[in-house]
């Protein structure tokens, strides 16, 4: 356990190679592309407008009620299934430079969950459309919308540890992963309005899916997430933390030879 | 505190997953209580195989070896890339593997973002990436194209900038897998002088290499491997000797 600790340390002290990997994925990402960066909020703005308009109708629900809670909603849901969905990748993705060069495994995980934090602030910008267009008032719950981020971003790295090396360990897992991303997604209330199901509704209650998208939804629409939310996800970094460091401890070495 | 590389009884297996590479099959055979099939038991090879080694402060150590004896594994667990199954691996100093000198480079990024990802690869802070980077780009010879993306480069400008940022390093520990070495005909002794110098400032040398002549000229120390297995240490001189001399009994 002291050297996992002690690795988690040192890759601490030296984030400037994790930052520059997760920058460097963004900038692959949309160099010599004439918006760049911007194209990812483009796409969440389209996102929105056309599923709001669309389940506000089928719903039968005010679109300035529903399309903000849609927005809010989906902008949280993106960060959270794309980290579990490319998570799965996260070792696999570094095979040759994991075989080269002894790097930390923590490393990879901090560099797949930066850069979509960094997408995520992109994505959020949309919501600034919503904002103007429907005349919200941002008021003193947004500021409730900084540590629910920062819980969500850190929690992301142990599912993205967790997700990466049983992926690298079992080849045909990304696809079973990625069939439980998307059920989440219609159990989880994004697009249906949770007031819909009493909250004591097991798909709500169990999902901690939910309480996460809470966490960031709620502020975006002016008021602030519930406890049980905050004692939900606080817990849930914690057990996800402990275990991955479980993991860790027992795997940590074993996972470049999976690869 | 001097460098210092000690290996003890370290060997190294590595699995060959078929099937068990399956979840669903683990799944489905331990809720069927199926007996594992023998043909599907993890097959593994072993790599290297009881491996000791004491290498001292100011040692260039030479390894020789056929395709496939375990070099470049042994050379990967001083990297620090795979830990042994058994055995103990106590290494001071820091340590650089020079195998591939374009590691982290990336195509998009100018001459300029390239020396430092490459630098934060090879473990220099930002501090000394900077202070670094007048020399490595006047000795690239690349000039005023640094600030252009990598990909517009030539492979031997993209050669030169590489093994401009890898020799600017002063480890205490060098792994070199093969010798490096690049450039035009103006450029090679500039390299070759480089290397060296490199070298020189290194604590200990790990080089592994085919070529008998460069193990000649630059280490004192040598070792040959067989199928995993050290075969033959001594000084370079004892060592060569008995290489060349059983070279067709080693078929």
């Amino acid at each position: 356990m002291l050297t996992t600790l002690s690795e988690i340390k040192q890759t601490c002290r030296q984030w400037h190679f994790w930052v520059l990997l997760a920058w460097q994925d963004i900038q692959l990402r949309y160099r010599r592309s004439t918006l760049g960066p911007l194209w990812i909020t483009l796409s969440m703005s389209v996102t929105i407008l056309l599923l709001g308009i669309l389940y506000a109708k089928l719903f039968h629900q005010p679109i300035d009620v529903f399309l903000p809670y849609l927005a809010s909603g989906l902008i949280a849901w993106g960060f959270i299934s794309t980290v579990i969905t490319e998570g799965c990748q996260t070792f696999i993705e570094s095979e040759y430079l994991l075989k080269q060069i002894k790097i930390p495994l923590i490393v990879f995980c901090l560099r797949v969950s930066l850069r979509n934090s960094i997408i995520f602030l992109h994505n959020l910008l949309a919501f600034i459309g919503v904002i103007i267009f429907f005349k919200i008032v941002p008021d003193w719950n947004y500021l409730l919308l900084f540590p629910g981020l920062l819980l969500m971003i850190l929690t992301s790295v142990p599912i993205i540890l967790m997700v990466g090396m049983f992926c690298a360990r079992f080849r045909d897992i990304p696809p079973v992963i990625g069939s439980i991303v998307q059920l989440l997604f219609f159990m989880t209330p994004i697009i249906w309005q949770a007031d819909l199901l009493p909250h004591s509704h097991y798909i709500i209650r169990f999902n901690p899916v939910y309480y996460f998208v809470e966490l960031i939804r709620k502020p975006l629409l002016g008021q602030a997430p519930s406890l049980s939310s905050w004692i939900v996800c606080t817990m849930t970094f914690f057990i996800l933390t402990v275990l991955s460091l479980i993991l860790l401890k027992y795997y940590r070495a074993r996972v470049v030879y999976w690869l | 505190m001097g460098s210092h590389i000690y290996l003890n009884r370290v060997t190294v297996e590595f699995p060959l997953y078929g099937v068990q590479r399956s979840f669903k099959r683990l799944l489905l055979d331990r809720l069927l209580g199926k007996d594992p099939d023998p043909h599907s038991e993890i097959k593994s090879v072993i790599s290297l195989d009881q491996i000791d080694l004491d290498i001292k402060e100011g040692d260039r150590v030479g390894v020789l070896g056929h395709n496939g004896a375990g070099k470049s594994t042994l050379l990967k667990v001083l990297a620090g890339v795979y830990e042994p199954i058994t055995g103990m691996v106590s290494i001071q100093g820091k340590v650089a593997p020079l195998f591939d000198i374009t590691l982290g480079m990336s195509p998009d990024a100018t001459g300029y973002e390239n020396i430092l990802t490459r630098g934060l690869i090879l473990g220099l802070s930002i501090k000394e990436i900077r202070r670094l980077t007048p020399a490595i780009i006047d000795f690239s010879e690349l000039g005023e194209k640094i600030r252009l993306p990598v990909r517009t480069y030539s492979s031997g400008m993209l050669l030169r900038l590489a093994f401009s940022i890898s020799t600017a390093i002063r480890p205490d520990i060098l792994l070199l897998d093969e010798w490096v070495s690049t450039g035009d005909i103006g450029f090679v002794q500039k390299a070759e002088a480089r290397i060296m110098e490199c070298i020189d400032h290194s604590s200990i040398l790990v080089f592994a290499s085919h070529s008998l002549d460069q193990i000649k000229k630059v280490c004192n120390k040598a070792i040959i491997m067989h199928k995993g297995k050290i075969i033959l240490q001594g000084t370079t001189e004892e060592v060569l000797a008995q290489y060349t001399q059983s070279k067709w009994a080693l078929g």
